[in-house]
């Protein structure tokens, strides 16, 4: 596991949040592609053995081969790198979605024999890549996208704690609220970790009614100050629940690799069996 | 050691469990998990072909018609082996393969691997080389209904299941029955008038329904339009049948001809196509122009029997003498009477009525026969005893009767 031991940095020197859109550019593909879709079924032959349904499962076979081979060799790659993990992650899933989705188009809704069999995995291979993002996506990563250990959450809550208490120290202008009800933790989730990782939207939710509710009672004081709370208090709920579904987090995917990659790699293996079967028997025995 | 992407000991276990099952598939059902779809389970009734009687039969033996890459006649080469009919078309122009430009070639039209129950046959209909079969689809793109035809619209034998032994072969019985749907009044006609063989004028290019048979040398006005196609075109049958015929009134009518051809052939010149009747004759041309009350008067009355020629042109042939006139006046009707009426007439006593200088004189005194008024006499009165008046007329050598005397005395005087 690659751990950082970079620690947080001082207020205004955080390098930027690197954010992702792979849903957003997934669907914009699903889009252009069912667009495509469309026009071609009024006017040209979309059965599989056509140029444009052949078409289709060529490109989105391609697709899937590259968004696999792809990342993995890149988080695989020491020395020098090219690019963000999570900009390939980010491609990765977008390729992948758009990728199976042209493979789906490609069997014109006919899923007998071998094909089928493929078609019924790749749909299998890519819900279970949804539920390992939505596990990834549990574990703290550097803005690189490497994994952090608990020790750099532990330094981070630490920091944000400390940070907290200035601004909450005598004579600040955080008067009305002391810093034990800035520093309380969040109660328990019941049914532990895991219901902590699997509710994760719902937690986040009630997190951030809990900081609109402390925020309502520091009175009037600056916006620098108000932003600044709230961005704090934001990453301390946050690194407590990391912390707290940290080990269900890293164990969930590790299951998830265990089951995901043999669905890959056996899907690969019967998509090259009938792309050879039908280059043979749709092309070589014409 | 650090793995390389997938090569985890369960994904290579995967991988290597994939390639067994697909190679137990194999030897379970041979190439049938390569089947796109399940082959088509129609046969055509009672004929086994290459030993089965459906493509489904086959199961999974694809070799049955794919065939090696080696053999350069291709699947289509195994579709005609077991397809004998179809290699026997493929000789003859006239039979549905045998008239494509390329009719061995077997993938281009038709496909399997869609069900059991899916057709066989994939083409345009618009594409097919239809008029090379002797039947364009030119006016045959859409149905009544606006729907694109399909083949079986017509060839409705390609409904049955499973499908008859030459199913595309055509009975014009369809075109009835189609036509019937929607244009039935004209249908019942048309085909009493030309029968049902309706290929032997349609050739599916032109429907003939823009003909105007008015832009013909004989347009069908008045009576023409109300006659039967057949009344003229007797029993045609076919396109060529429908031209050729005289153009002529006579060439028609010579068995009308109730003149018996006496007024010879240009029966224009009195008839038009509104009816015989209807006749148009300009009388002024004849000796007899009819003025008056006579251009009213029916031909009839004067003609019976259609005899137009060698009628008389006297009044008394028509007209005899009424009884008013008490026989007085003789048959030169015109010299009193016009055409207009019987009635006016105008009377001119060319010899003077006050001859003698006594004013008027009675009528008695000349027509001495009150019955008789054409006959008169001048030896009643003055001094014209009838032995002295001859005996001067002999002493100028004047011979013969003298009794006509206006003819040379038309004033009275004895000068004139």
């Amino acid at each position: 596991m690659q751990t950082s031991g970079e620690l947080p940095l001082p207020r205004g020197r955080r390098p930027p949040r690197h954010t992702t859109y792979e849903l957003e550019i997934a669907v914009i593909g699903v889009g252009a592609v069912t667009a495509c879709y469309v026009w071609a079924m009024q006017r040209l032959d979309t059965a599989p053995g056509a140029f444009f349904g052949h078409s289709l499962g060529v490109i989105g076979f391609l697709l899937m081969l590259a968004t696999e081979t792809l990342y993995s060799l890149r988080k695989r790659a020491r020395g020098r790198t090219y690019g963000r993990l999570s900009t390939w992650l980010q491609w990765h899933i977008v390729m992948g979605i758009v990728g199976s989705y042209m493979v789906v188009l490609h069997t014109a809704w006919r899923f007998n024999g071998l094909a089928g069999v493929v078609t019924l995995l790749t749909v299998v291979v890519v819900l279970s890549g949804f539920v390992g993002r939505y596990v990834y996506t549990a574990i703290p990563r550097s803005v690189d996208g490497a994994e952090l250990s608990l020790a750099d959450l532990t330094a981070r809550l630490t920091a944000s704690a400390t940070r907290l208490e200035t601004l909450a120290r005598p004579g600040s202008a955080l008067r009305n609220l002391p810093s034990a009800d800035l520093l309380t933790t969040p109660p328990p989730v019941p049914g532990g970790p895991l219901t902590a990782l699997l509710a994760r939207p719902l937690l986040a939710w009630r997190d951030r009614a809990e900081q609109q509710r402390l925020l309502a009672t520091l009175g009037i004081i600056d916006q620098a100050t108000v932003v600044e709370i709230r961005h704090t208090l934001a990453e301390r709920q946050r690194l407590l629940r990391q912390i707290q579904s940290l080990a269900v987090a890293r164990r969930l995917l590790a299951l998830w690799h265990t089951i995901h990659i043999p669905l890959g790699v056996a899907l690969f293996a019967l998509a090259c069996v009938h792309i050879g079967a039908a280059l043979y028997y749709a092309t070589l025995l014409h | 050691m650090r793995r390389l992407g997938c090569l985890t000991p369960f994904g290579i276990i995967a991988g290597i469990a994939a390639m067994v099952a697909v190679v137990i598939a194999w030897m379970l059902g041979g190439g049938s998990m390569f089947s796109p779809g399940p082959l088509n389970a129609q046969g055509r009734i009672g004929v086994p072909l290459g030993g089965v009687t459906s493509h489904a039969a086959l199961g999974g033996n694809c070799a049955a018609c794919h065939t090696n890459p080696l053999d350069t006649r291709g699947m289509a080469g195994l579709c005609l082996d077991c397809h004998t009919d179809i290699q026997a078309q493929l000789t003859s122009p006239d039979t549905l393969h045998g008239a494509l430009p390329d009719g061995g070639a077997c993938l281009s039209c038709h496909t399997e691997h869609g069900g059991p129950t899916a057709a066989l046959t994939e083409m345009e209909l618009t594409a097919f080389p239809h008029a090379a079969l002797g039947f364009a689809l030119t006016a045959h793109q859409y149905t009544s209904n606006g729907y694109v035809f399909a083949c079986d619209d017509c060839h409705t034998a390609l409904k049955i299941t499973p499908r008859p032994i030459n199913a595309y072969r055509f009975d014009q019985a369809i075109c009835i029955d189609c036509h019937m749907d929607y244009q039935a009044d004209f249908v019942v006609s048309h085909v009493a008038d030309f029968g049902t063989e309706c290929q032997n004028c349609h050739d599916g290019i032109d429907r003939f329904s823009g003909f105007d048979h008015n832009t013909l040398t004989v347009p069908l006005a008045g009576k023409h339009g109300e006659a039967t196609c057949t009344s003229c075109h007797g029993e045609v049958r076919d396109v060529a049948s429908f031209v050729g015929l005289a153009t002529t009134c006579v060439g028609c009518h010579q068995t009308d001809d109730i003149h018996n051809g006496t007024y010879g052939s240009d029966c224009a010149s009195c008839h038009t196509p509104a009816g015989w009747e209807q006749a148009t004759f300009d009388h002024s041309r004849t000796a007899f122009p009819l003025t008056g009350a006579h251009i009213a008067t029916p031909c009839t009355s004067c003609h019976s029997n259609h005899i137009f020629q060698g009628t008389p042109t006297d009044c008394a042939s028509c007209h005899a003498e009424p009884q008013v006139h008490l026989g007085q006046f003789g048959t030169n009707c015109n010299s009193c009477h016009t055409t207009s009426r019987w009635e006016g007439a105008i009377f001119d006593h060319t010899f003077p009525l006050n001859h003698g200088g006594e004013g008027t004189i009675a009528c008695a005194t000349c027509h001495t026969n009150p019955q008789q008024y054409t006959v008169y006499t001048c030896y009643n009165c003055h001094a014209h005893p009838q032995a002295a008046t001859l005996a001067e007329h002999r002493e100028e050598g004047i011979s013969g009767t003298i009794d006509d005397c206006a003819s040379c005395h038309p004033t009275g005087h004895e000068g004139d």
